[in-house]
């Protein structure tokens, strides 16, 4: 690969070793013509990628036609930045200014009582100032706005950029919870944050990325802000909600890298040299940098995934994908892996067995709303208990039905990418060779109330339990329906009239993010 | 509005449209000496915030896309040190000549860009799929050739042929509309 095209090819394509670069590198700087050609192919080079990128390209042509975070609306946001920090900087001068001149009559003023040239006042001194409204308004931003880029600093005429003057302003705090800095600073919400590395050392924090991205930090937590879209995670852990705009966001860590690709991910760094990626949305690309070559292996996680990056291994191994892990970090999650119906094992309430063929009174069960036609029993050896049955079981009198409302609101953005999945779960049963029947269902509805879906459990006929008086396990997974914001479950017998003799017990609704490979992010 | 913030805001409209013209060489600049993508737009971003801070000092007088070159230049070398042991990089003396020429040939980058989207469009569907991989998926040739079965060295050969088809295809365009 010696011809200086082809050299300049494997350049671009990153496959050039270090003598083929030395190589390239001589015989551009042997004459001008040499680099002008290596400039058009790399024009050339950058046209292709540009093509195949069009939603990067939107600087061609008006800046004003395109709002998903274009080059040009780069500078745009800087720009519009500059203009607030400008008016702020001004209003803060002004206000400065001000206050130094009230502080200079103070001081003229106690110069004055000191030589006696007036009387004491013996009333507390009071200093009231006026402050214009609008110039108060300013001021305060102005305070918040070590924040805000300070874009016209005079730089040093040197060949250098010099960083330190002041580097732009990356992120902001848009929320925190208990959070405190190592430096003990209190991280307070709007807060902004630049080119530096933070400890987090108490708390929970949501930085908001100048080109959209959300990320979500649980202390302990050492990290680097390096761009608008890009952070260095030393330790700790990060939840990430990427939008469209944003796509390419990307989270570097000693052993490796993970770029977004529009979604929701989380990454965990339990010491230095390994990190665990979890991906609950779209699509996130995962690179190992591997400890003793310049080589990375990348792999492309989608929804359930999870994978560990170990750059002493040089291992990208798969782990068990986890939700509950990062509840702390994203509320929703609490709704995952975890039986949202309350008291479905039917122990809250205290109750009795059988006595003389006498059941207990029906009554309250907590946590269901239902008619006085239901209660809960405790087993006995009339019935064969299911295994991890606890003390008490649910039965239906005559048409008794009980229901419990779930929200699932908080859920909705990943529920309605059709990538929550159900588990509705129970043990039912029946008396005997009697056929009476116990329908588990659980009703979706939107956010009026509106169905929108059902499933339910398949019922334990007389058959099915050989005429024995005891329990059986039934199941069935489904995926939320879209627009699902809340979930009725309903024990339903299935005769309108007379006794019912049909048992429930350990009832369960769980959610979980669904593993597939579904583009949440297609357009 | 003071007469002050009216030359800063006009300024400013300036500035934007300067930047949003000379925006794709500048990349383009950057790419050369940054083949990956991802820094290479990490670079452009730094840059962005340089023009902003130093716009004060730009001559109206003078071009305007070989200042932005030049600072891209500056904040090249500046990423180069900061990864002092990546591979691919680059030596200072060969990105000035580099960036020279892309001070001269800035002009050429419009019409190229122009001219290519006829010539992709009439490539082989197989060769706008390789180019499709390399470029829209960012795929290095090692992992096409593993998507592909292909060998790497036949993704490589293929990549070249085809930035030698599309480049010849670029010149032939540009002669054609340039004659009368």
């Amino acid at each position: 690969m010696n011809a200086p095209i082809l050299l300049i090819h494997g350049y671009l394509d990153g496959q050039l070793d270090n003598q083929q670069l030395a190589v390239l590198e001589a015989w551009i700087n042997e004459r001008p013509g040499n680099a002008a050609l290596f400039a058009r192919q790399t024009m050339l080079h950058s046209c292709i990628r540009d093509k195949f990128h069009p939603s990067e390209t939107a600087y061609v042509g008006s800046f004003s036609c395109d709002e998903s975070g274009s080059r040009a609306d780069f500078l745009l946001e800087i720009v519009e930045q500059e203009r607030v920090a400008r008016i702020e900087r001004e209003a803060a001068a002004a206000l400065e200014k001000q206050q130094q001149e009230a502080r200079d009559a103070e001081r003229r003023e106690s110069m004055r009582q000191l030589a006696g040239l007036s009387k004491p006042d013996n009333k507390p001194h009071t200093r009231h100032y006026v402050i214009p409204k609008p110039l108060f308004y300013g001021s305060i931003g102005a305070l918040v706005a070590v924040v805000v880029v300070y874009l016209y600093s005079a730089l040093p005429d040197g060949s250098t950029v010099d960083n330190s003057v002041a580097s732009p302003v990356l992120a902001e705090v848009t929320a925190s919870n208990e959070a405190f800095f190592g430096s003990g600073e209190k991280v307070e919400r709007g807060l902004s944050l630049r080119n530096a590395t933070h400890e987090l050392s108490t708390g929970t924090i949501e930085l908001t990325f100048a080109r959209g991205a959300r990320i979500t930090l649980q202390a302990p937590a050492e990290f680097e802000l390096l761009s608008t879209d890009r952070i260095r995670l030393k330790s700790g852990g990060l939840v990430g909600a990427v939008p469209k705009a944003a796509r390419g966001f990307t989270v570097e860590t000693s052993a490796g890298q993970i770029v977004d690709l529009g979604t929701r991910f989380a990454v965990l760094v339990p010491e230095g040299d390994i990190t665990d990626v979890h991906v609950f949305q779209g699509r996130v690309v995962t690179s190992l940098q591997e400890s003793s070559k310049t080589s990375i292996t990348s792999r492309e996680l989608t929804p359930g995934d999870a994978v560990r990056l170990d750059r002493t291994q040089n291992t990208m191994n798969e782990i068990e994908f986890q939700t509950r892990t990062f509840a702390t970090m994203v509320p929703s999650f609490k709704l995952l892996e975890n039986n949202l119906i309350l008291n479905g094992g039917f122990e809250a309430d205290p109750t009795s067995t059988w006595e003389d063929e006498t059941p207990p009174p029906a009554g309250p069960i907590s946590g269901w709303k239902h008619d006085s036609k239901c209660r809960t029993i405790q087993y006995s050896d009339l019935v064969i208990a299911p295994p991890n049955g606890g003390l008490n079981y649910y039965q239906p009198v005559f048409h008794g039905v009980a229901t419990q409302q779930i929200d699932l609101s908080i859920l909705s953005e990943l529920t309605d990418d059709g990538i929550v999945s159900f588990e509705l779960s129970g043990w039912l049963g029946g008396y005997k060779d009697q056929d009476d029947r116990l329908q588990v269902v659980a009703v979706f509805l939107d956010k009026t109330g509106r169905e929108v879906g059902r499933s339910s459990l398949e019922p334990v006929t007389r058959a099915d339990r050989q005429n024995q008086t005891t329990l059986l396990s039934r199941n069935i997974k489904g995926t939320l329906p879209a627009r699902t914001r809340q979930v009725q479950i309903r024990l339903d017998p299935d005769k309108s009239s007379g006794k019912c003799d049909a048992y429930a017990d350990n009832v369960s609704f769980e959610l979980s993010i669904e593993r597939s490979g579904h583009d949440a992010t297609s357009d | 509005m003071g007469e002050t913030t009216k030359n800063s805001d006009e300024r400013q409209r300036r500035l934007v449209s300067a930047w949003t013209a000379a925006v794709p060489v500048v990349t383009s600049f950057i790419r050369s000496a940054v083949p990956n993508f991802h820094d290479a737009e990490d670079i452009l971003q730094q840059v962005a915030e340089v023009v902003l801070e130093r716009f004060n000092e730009f001559d109206d007088s003078k071009p305007f896309v070989p200042w932005a070159v030049g600072i891209a230049r500056l904040k090249i070398l500046e990423n180069h040190r900061k990864k002092a042991r990546c591979p691919q990089m680059l030596s200072s003396e060969t990105l000035k000549k580099i960036a020279a020429a892309y001070q001269d040939q800035s002009s050429l980058f419009g019409p190229m860009r122009d001219a290519l989207d006829l010539c992709i469009e009439k490539l082989h569907p197989r060769g706008r799929r390789l180019l499709e991989m390399r470029y829209r998926e960012d795929k290095k040739p090692t992992v096409i050739a593993e998507d592909t079965g292909e060998t790497a060295n036949n993704i490589r050969v293929a990549l070249h042929r085809l930035r030698n088809i599309l480049a010849k295809c670029i010149t032939q365009t540009l002669a054609n509309r340039s004659t009368p």
